[in-house]
């Protein structure tokens, strides 16, 4: 008996590793990162840094969200580093060529990034192609389409007006980073509160159950396409705004990449299902921490491409083994 | 007869979880102390109804899966194996109701599938076509050349394949499946032909098989299995058609089915000349207000497309179909759900719970419009619909939110039946209610489909398990190939042969 409850005894402490593993996975990989530079990284911990960091992660945050969408249905999306390019490069020529005022430049801009994910979304959904082939085929016409708009130019020095958008400070913080927290506040009520969030996790983790439920599982996956290209869109303009500069080849699949390693980092899952907002947000929170210390400790620029790579590869790697461990 | 050349003795094999671990304290065995034994030149049939234990019985022998106890002798030698191959290595034979052949290589280059004679490090092609042209002469074939794709042959050809590859391997036990599933008239007597063939040889058979006609004909012995038990085994000399019905059904618990809904006359579905396919009859079909109405036949016999029809998961292939006296066109769920038809899924694993969900969340899954018509969700209303549902059909948990994985397979289904009765139907469709769960479970499930009977709702119920299906039905239609054969509306003509006669052949 006293055996049987020291077995069971263990089977509890095992389960309760692995709920920490399964919750907080993600919050310990970044406190590891974060006080890893905290301690060892000149400069580091200073709180300007900080504040540079955050500054940094505010616009890759609002796609990595809309990619957390995606994620949640079991799909992909390889296209936003393109949508972003092709936004900004249609934000520029309606702001700044078209003079069309900011805000409704924006919502245009908006409503291109919407149409690219609803490009992705109803071929994905009616097509029935693998999400990783469509997004890779669509990224390619996207950013096409936006070389021959552009005619491979870019539009720079936007007005005082435009660049304000993303860069007038509010407390040591440039608006971006205000936009990126109302932005993770809306993913955040729309993944977890809405009974489309609940519908878009039913629909990762069981399509067939979804579907007999009466849940419309076409519109859901739809949906979180065009969320994703909404993101994207939104993401652009401020990009724009950031580096003063409109134009096609910004974005890419670099940052594609990027925005699905932090997805991953915080704890999305790439057969769907799971995920959640903060911690895509951690997601890119730890890979700017990286980012940063690796800037610190002055890394040549051309190690960097390999060390995100690798770093990628980790990530799926835990993923991989997390799911073991929860099985 | 000859000696006996294999002994299965006390074989169980126990229910076992999603990792492949047997679960011991269960009172459900999928195999329990079953006795077998075979002798030289036989052929020794075995009957039993849907998931008596015969496929898995035959798995054990064939190297699949390992029993959990018991012993298998083999010409008196202890017979362990750890997979068909070494099965097949030691003369067993096991030839599927699917061939596994692959249809992309010729006769002569499946037999020797995996063990190609190699002459000089390469494949010798001409010693596998000569060795099977000699086999297939062996057998009479003369005709069939060993080059023939698998995939340009019939079903009836390409059995014979299986079995000359099964002799190949110099085979003492051929295992059969339902061998004549799919064949035509002709093409069984061929088969037989063949059987009788191996039979003078000395090769022994174990033929398991729905059709009672042709049991007659070829079988030596027959074993029946119920419930995962050898009933008996005699030899065929002595078989009477009715009793072997009987043993198969065995007795019924008559007090687990209570009885106090009570039928309306108030008509909630009725379907006209629906076809579920272009191939199939069509069939009528009604279910009053308050009533349960029984859905029996074999496993493919069309009764989840009939069910996923009405419910808008199967495309209708023609015919009609009237809800609450108003015709509903285009069935879709979303529709369904709305107008108050519930259909509980046949596999609550694949398509009727999200088992990596919480029970809250997988309660109110189908009925999220219903309960939040704002798109936003309540969490504290949740929480009380999920209590509510819990209580009422007493699912044992620690709390709503724990995942429905860790459930035993009876509160799993419960919170699917809960998942339902929130969606508040009135007319609920069960696919095979009490599957995979145990005695204690299925009394519960029973009670609840009784309470939901009498709170007005029109009950369709798909059941394998007869006395089930006579225990809670007040009318019954049994299907067969796709279509209704009979329908029984008297209680005193509900009996398991009448339902196993129009189910089988």
């Amino acid at each position: 008996m006293l055996a049987f409850n020291q077995k069971a005894e263990e089977v509890k402490q095992k389960k309760r590793i692995r709920d920490f593993i399964k919750n907080y996975g993600n919050v310990v990989i970044f406190l590891f990162i974060w006080l890893a530079g905290m301690i060892f990284v000149k400069n580091f911990a200073t709180l300007s840094n900080n504040l540079g960091i955050l500054s940094q992660a505010a616009i890759p945050a609002i796609s990595c969200l809309g990619m957390t969408f995606v994620l949640m249905t079991g799909g992909i999306d390889l296209s936003v580093g393109y949508t972003l390019g092709f936004c900004s490069y249609m934000f520029g020529l309606f702001a700044y060529k078209m003079g069309i005022p900011v805000i409704a430049a924006l919502l245009l801009t908006m409503v291109i990034g919407a149409l690219c994910g609803l490009l992705n979304g109803l071929l994905v959904q009616i097509v029935k192609i693998p999400a990783f082939i469509v997004t890779l085929g669509t990224g390619y016409i996207i950013f096409g389409i936006a070389q021959i708009i552009s005619n491979g130019s870019a539009i720079t020095n936007l007005s005082d007006s435009i660049l304000a958008i993303g860069r007038a400070q509010f407390l040591g913080l440039p608006s971006m980073v205000y936009i990126a927290i109302v932005v993770v506040i809306v993913a955040w009520f729309i993944l977890h509160k809405s009974t489309f969030g609940r519908s878009l996790t039913s629909v990762g983790l069981n399509v067939a159950a979804s579907k007999l439920s009466g849940i419309k599982t076409g519109f859901v996956t739809v949906g979180a396409y065009v969320i994703c290209g909404i993101c994207s869109s939104l993401a652009a303009v401020l990009m724009a705004a950031r580096v003063n500069n409109c134009v096609p080849t910004m974005g890419g699949s670099e940052f594609t990449f990027r925005v699905i390693t932090a997805a991953i980092l915080g704890g999305a899952s790439l057969s769907g299902g799971v995920g959640t907002a903060w911690g895509s947000v951690l997601g890119v929170l730890t890979i700017y921490s990286i980012e940063n210390c690796l800037g610190l400790l002055g890394v040549n620029y051309y190690m960097y491409t390999a060390l995100l790579s690798i770093i990628i590869l980790i990530a799926i790697i835990f993923e991989n083994l997390k799911n073991r461990i929860l099985q | 007869m000859g000696k006996t050349i294999l002994k299965m003795k006390d074989i169980t094999k126990y229910i076992f979880d999603e990792y492949g671990k047997a679960i011991r304290n269960s009172s459900v065995k999928i195999l329990d102390q079953v006795n077998f034994d075979l002798q030289e030149g036989e052929v020794h049939v075995i009957v039993g109804e849907n998931g008596a234990g015969k496929s898995t019985l035959m798995k054990v022998l064939g190297g699949i899966i390992p029993a959990d106890e018991g012993t298998v002798t083999l010409h008196d030698e202890i017979y362990t194996v750890k997979g068909p191959k070494e099965a097949r290595e030691k003369g067993i034979a096991f030839i599927h109701q699917e061939l596994n052949l692959c249809l992309n290589l010729d006769i002569a280059h499946n037999i020797f599938l995996g063990r190609e004679p190699v002459k000089n490090g390469l494949v010798d092609h001409k010693k596998i076509y000569k060795k099977s042209r000699e086999y297939l002469d062996s057998f009479g074939y003369g005709d069939i050349d060993p080059r023939t794709m698998i995939r340009d042959l019939s079903t009836a050809r390409q059995q014979v394949v299986e079995i000359v590859k099964a002799m190949s391997y110099r085979s003492k036990i051929i295992i059969m499946d339902e061998p004549t599933a799919s064949l035509t008239k002709k093409e069984i007597d061929h088969l037989f032909t063949l059987i009788k063939q191996l039979k003078s040889e000395g090769i022994s058979i174990i033929y398991i098989s729905h059709r009672f006609d042709e049991l007659m004909e070829i079988g030596d012995r027959i074993t029946v299995l119920r419930d995962g038990k050898s009933i008996t085994t005699m030899s065929m000399e002595h078989f009477d058609y009715d009793q072997i019905v009987k043993l198969m059904v065995g007795r019924m618990i008559e007090n687990m089915f209570q009885c106090n809904h009570q039928v309306s006359d108030e008509e909630i579905l009725k379907v006209e000349g629906l076809q579920i396919s272009p191939r199939t009859d069509p069939m009528d079909l009604t279910v009053k207000k308050g009533e349960i109405v029984g859905l029996g036949g074999l496993v493919g016999s069309g009764r989840s497309e009939l069910a996923k029809s009405i419910f808008g998961a199967h495309p209708v292939y023609s015919g009609r179909i009237y809800y609450k006296g108003k015709e509903y066109t285009n069935p879709s769920p979303v529709q369904s759900i709305e107008t108050g038809i519930a259909y509980l899924s046949e596999d609550r694993k694949y398509d009727g719970l999200i088992t990596d969900k919480v029970i809250k969340e997988n309660i109110t899954l189908a009925s999220l419009p219903q309960l939040f018509k704002s798109h936003i969700i309540n969490t504290k209303m949740e929480r009380q619909v999920a209590a509510a549902g819990i209580r009422e059909l007493n699912v044992i948990c620690r709390s709503m939110d724990q995942l429905v994985s860790t459930l035993s397979g009876g509160n799993q289904q419960k919170v699917l039946f809960s998942k339902w009765l929130t969606s508040k139907p009135d007319l609920l469709i069960l696919d095979e209610p009490t599957r995979g769960i145990d005695v204690n479970a299925k009394a519960e499930i029973y009670q609840i489909i009784d309470n939901i009977a009498k709170n007005g709702v029109a009950v369709l119920m798909i059941s394998s398990e007869l006395p089930e299906l006579i225990g809670m039905s007040d009318r019954i239609y049994v299907m067969r190939k796709g279509s209704i054969s009979l329908e029984i509306t008297q209680k005193e003509l509900m009996t398991q042969e009448t339902i196993l006669q129009n189910t089988l052949g």
